[in-house]
């Protein structure tokens, strides 16, 4: 296994790469393997744009935590945390205030461990590994219940992880369950891939994401403001990830639409 | 002359903007606008302090570079378009590149050591993660690997691990003993060595069981299935064989057998008694202490008729229909259904934290048996009397849960057939409930076999018809009593007795119209008699009220007669059904009554407006007997009595018109009997009584 970096203990399956690993690596983070950076290169290849598009995506992400905090919200629930690299959503949001919750959800074996070390010691978030298209699994665990009250608005993100569920498994009925587990006035954070803003680009990474067991399922604006359905989507709509309430002080100065992401935040109505 | 640098701690609005888009095009920073322009002018002010030092000091700007790191501003290309952003903006300022070179130098080298540092840190972290994942993993297997074990050791079938070849890796005690060799000499040998010469010539095919012939090392042969799948490994690659080797011996099919038959009831397939209370035990053991058990014990009514009436044969059938129902009855719980003895049946249900009402579950029994079964044109179906217990593991044990539904059986068997009662701890007879729907009708209902009669009651006075008295009448079978009798006997009256209340009460609005010029308004127009069972029926103010509402009609157009034995005995709640429907307004009446102290008493107390004699004179004609035989004398003295407390005295069977006016004359107000015709439908009395009302 030659592949596998020296310091990796033995008998862990590095071989397969993982769509945590690959966003972390895409974000400048070091919890990655050469399996996972080969895929990365090959992604940056197909979609040049690529380490832009990630930095959007957390930019959003954190964007809509705040949005979410100014309107209230003191509890996350996080699907596909993934690898926690830096401006995790605790630390935005207990930053804005410490007695913020957060639940995270992954199902992936290194990033619940790691999140597990890097949660320790801290008693208001915490993680439940799952599989985010089986909601009951989460919204049923023991430890989501502890942490979250599902009497009070909950901000359910799902930024940058749906287009890993692949439409056999119904995503409409997915984005439902979880919205009826929820009281009206809290959010929904959703992000993901599309073919609408860069079709090449994307039909040459859900080829390169084939070979990964995380292969990706982008969709279109339409079917996107179908998962909405019950929220009420707030200004301004499901647009491209940088033009999503962005910081005028922040901006890049790229082209909005090379963002290969559409986001969008709801509220439950 | 270059001009001079900034004051140091006023750096450059200009160049910190110029960085901070430099950094909002590069890199991800987790922070307002705001917060990433104040640290980047901290940063440049440290820059522009360093560069006015005398000497030049290096370590601050290696200080930048790893504040740049912890800020986050670690984008692929931030360092390189910051470097080139600043070294030309402190160019501008007027700085030499003799002193902009080695500190931007230094803020590199400071970038590069702080961001090893990182990258060594989250890959320490991430080590730690690996192995906290593989622990699990571990675990995990390990829990897999011994429930395996387990089950690997445990079964009763064969199991090999073998090579691709055929050759043992591993095989479980029971390959063992099918195999007839002990298992340490099985290693380095290959099942195909055991398979008789004939069949070894094809290895099974793979998932499907194949019947083989073994030769063991004795030279004995058995008969296996054989079934083979592929075992692969993590690659997908196929590594071994599993074969799964079933004993298909005589003595081994026979040893199954005996086992059923030993905890089996050989007649129905339910479980013995023995295994009962083993199942009963274990279930009792392993349900959760949270959780509700039911245990039920049934006592088939009058099963000993059946067997008698209809021979042994039919009572078997009765008996497997019997427990087939049963478990027809609980599908779909997780329970046993055992016969326990000649006609009782026990079932028990283990619940989760939520159980169905044990009145339902009863009802469903109820519902189950009191289907006919047909053989031929003769139709059975049988009615149970049922005891219940209900409890969590933590209340009972499983004996006292046996002795519970066995008491509480006793006692519902003590209120008549077609009972059903629920143990109570307290023994709280309010608390019991008596089985509230016995809807169920037997064959001859549904068939119409079964339908109503109507026998004229007369004023003895006058003889004119004031009222008449509802019989169920059977087809087929002489005589009404016997209808009553046969339900009184298999406990089927229970039920017949809300079906006649209900079905003749709609009759009433006739008799009332009919009887209107004759009978007093407020007397009673419709009579009817019940037996002992439905006297006692906890149900019966119900129906009862039921009736009387459905049909739209004054209470007390109605007479309803008790079984005075039931009454006085004060079986079930025969005494309650007679205040309550007093209360309500019926005309209350006892039937079958012989005169004894007590009964009269009873009268008193419970204020009873009419009583129907016993036959008191054993079938002879009263006006033929010697006014001073001591039964006329006690008669009279009785029918005294009774007129004395305002109560109305009733005789059935009066055969002709002189014995009418003899009963009469001794202040008798009512009769019934051939002299007035017997029973008819509807149709038939209007028929008679018309033109007499006319």
């Amino acid at each position: 296994m030659d592949a596998v970096a020296d310091w990796v203990p033995e008998g862990i399956d590095l071989e397969r790469p993982s769509a945590a690993r690959l966003y972390d690596y895409l974000l400048g983070g070091a919890h990655n393997f050469a399996h996972d950076r080969e895929l990365a290169e090959r992604f940056i290849k197909a979609q040049p744009n690529a380490r832009e598009i990630a930095r959007h995506n957390r930019s959003f992400l954190r964007r809509s935590v705040l949005f979410m905090i100014e309107r209230g919200v003191r509890q996350f629930l996080d699907l596909g945390s993934g690898i926690p690299t830096v401006g995790n959503v605790h630390e935005i949001a207990q930053q804005a205030d410490p007695t913020t919750r957060v639940v995270y959800v992954d199902y992936e074996e290194v990033a619940y461990a790691h999140s597990t070390l890097m949660l320790a010691d801290n008693p208001l978030a915490t993680i439940v590994q799952a599989d985010l298209t089986r909601p009951r699994d989460i919204l049923d665990a023991e430890t989501t219940r502890e942490l979250l009250d599902f009497t009070e608005p909950i901000g359910l993100l799902m930024a940058g992880v749906f287009h890993f569920v692949p439409p056999a498994k119904d995503p409409r009925r997915i984005v439902a369950e979880y919205r009826d587990a929820l009281v009206p006035g809290s959010y929904l954070s959703f992000s993901q891939f599309t073919r609408d803003l860069m079709p090449a680009e994307m039909d040459r990474v859900v080829e390169v994401m084939k070979s990964s067991r995380d292969p990706m399922y982008p969709r279109s604006h339409a079917e996107i403001t179908e998962l909405f359905d019950g929220f009420e989507v707030v200004e301004p709509g499901i647009v491209p990830t940088a033009l999503w309430q962005p910081d005028p002080d922040l901006d890049d100065g790229g082209e909005p639409n090379r963002a290969g992401i559409y986001a969008g935040v709801g509220r439950k109505i | 002359m270059p001009s001079e640098p900034d004051q140091p701690g006023a750096p450059d609005p200009d160049l910190v903007r110029a960085w901070l888009s430099v950094v909002a095009a590069t890199a991800y920073v987790p922070r307002s606008a705001a917060e990433i322009e104040d640290l980047l002018r901290s940063l440049l002010g440290r820059l522009t302090t360093a560069l006015a030092a005398e000497p030049f000091d290096a370590a601050a700007g290696s200080r930048v570079g790893e504040l740049m790191v912890e800020g986050a501003l670690t984008g692929e290309a931030t360092l390189e378009r910051s470097l080139r952003v600043l070294a030309d903006g402190l160019a501008d300022a007027g700085h030499g590149a003799r002193s902009v070179a080695p500190l931007l130098a230094a803020v590199a080298a400071g970038y590069a050591a702080a961001l090893r540092r990182r990258t060594l840190a989250q890959q320490e972290n991430m080590k730690l993660a690996l192995l906290t994942a593989k622990q699990r993993a571990e675990r995990d297997r390990r829990a897999t690997e011994n429930r395996f074990r387990e089950v690997f050791t445990a079964s009763a079938i064969g199991i090999a691990i073998t090579e691709q070849d055929g050759t043992f890796v591993e095989v479980n005690p029971a390959l063992a003993a099918i195999l007839g060799c002990p298992a340490d000499q099985l290693p380095n040998r290959a099942l195909a060595e055991f398979i008789a010469v004939e069949d070894s010539d094809e290895l099974p095919v793979f998932g499907e069981a194949d019947r083989r012939r073994l030769v063991r090392p004795n030279g004995e042969s058995a008969w296996v299935y054989l079934t083979t799948s592929l075992l692969h490994d993590d690659n997908g690659a196929t590594r071994y064989r599993v074969t799964m080797v079933q004993d298909l011996s005589e003595l081994m099919l026979l040893g199954n057998q005996l086992s059923h038959q030993n905890l089996h009831d050989a007649l129905t397939g339910a479980a013995n008694r023995l295994h009962f209370q083993s199942r009963l035990e274990a279930m009792h053991g392993q349900t959760s202490p949270r959780h509700l058990l039911t245990l039920l014990c049934l006592d088939l009514d009058a099963f000993s008729l059946i067997n008698t009436t209809h021979g042994h044969q039919a009572g078997d059938r009765v008996l497997r229909s019997v427990a087939g129902r049963l478990m027809n009855a609980v599908d779909g719980h997780d329970a046993v259904v055992a016969r326990i003895g000649g006609d009782e049946f026990a079932v028990l249900i283990a619940h989760g934290t939520a159980a169905p009402p044990v009145s339902k579950l009863v009802e469903g029994i109820n519902q189950e048996l009191s289907e006919p079964e047909y053989d031929g044109r003769l139709g059975l179906a049988v009615s149970a009397t049922i005891g219940v217990v209900r409890c969590k593991p933590s209340e009972m044990s499983s004996t006292e849960m046996f002795r519970a539904a066995d008491a509480a059986l006793r006692y519902a068997r003590s209120t008549g057939r077609y009972q059903w009662a629920e143990f109570d701890a307290h023994a709280d007879r309010a608390a019991r409930k008596v089985g509230e729907s016995a809807t169920a009708l037997p064959a001859a209902w549904e068939n119409g076999e079964l339908d109503l009669a109507y026998q004229p009651v007369v004023r003895l006075s006058d003889g004119k018809v004031v009222r008449v008295r509802a019989l169920a009448r059977t087809t087929g079978l002489d005589g009404v009593d016997s209808t009553t009798e046969l339900a009184e006997l298999t406990g089927l009256s229970v039920p017949l007795g809300p079906w006649l209340l209900a079905k003749s009460t709609e009759s009433v609005p006739v008799w009332q119209a009919l009887f209107a010029g004759t009978a007093d308004p407020d007397e009673a127009v419709h009579r009817v008699h019940l037996s002992a069972l439905q006297s006692a029926d906890a149900d019966l103010s119900a129906t009862v009220n039921t009736a009387v509402s459905r049909a739209g009609v004054a209470p007390g157009l109605l007479e309803i007669a008790l079984d005075t034995t039931t009454v006085l005995t004060g079986r079930g709640d025969a005494q309650d059904n007679l205040r309550t429907l007093s209360d309500i307004g019926v005309v209350t009446a006892l039937h079958g009554f012989n005169g004894g102290p007590r009964e009269i008493a009873m009268v008193e107390r419970f204020g009873v407006r009419t009583v129907v004699l016993a036959d008191p004179f054993e079938n002879w004609r009263p006006d033929w007997l010697p006014r001073d035989a001591v039964p006329m004398r006690a008669t009279l003295r009785l029918i005294e009595a009774l007129e004395s407390l305002g109560t109305s005295v009733g005789v059935l069977g009066v055969r002709d018109h002189a014995e009418a006016r003899w009963w009469a004359d001794q202040g008798v107000r009512t009769g019934e009997g051939p002299a007035f015709g017997g029973p008819g439908d509807v149709e038939d009395i209007l028929a008679r009584l018309r033109p007499t009302a006319n």
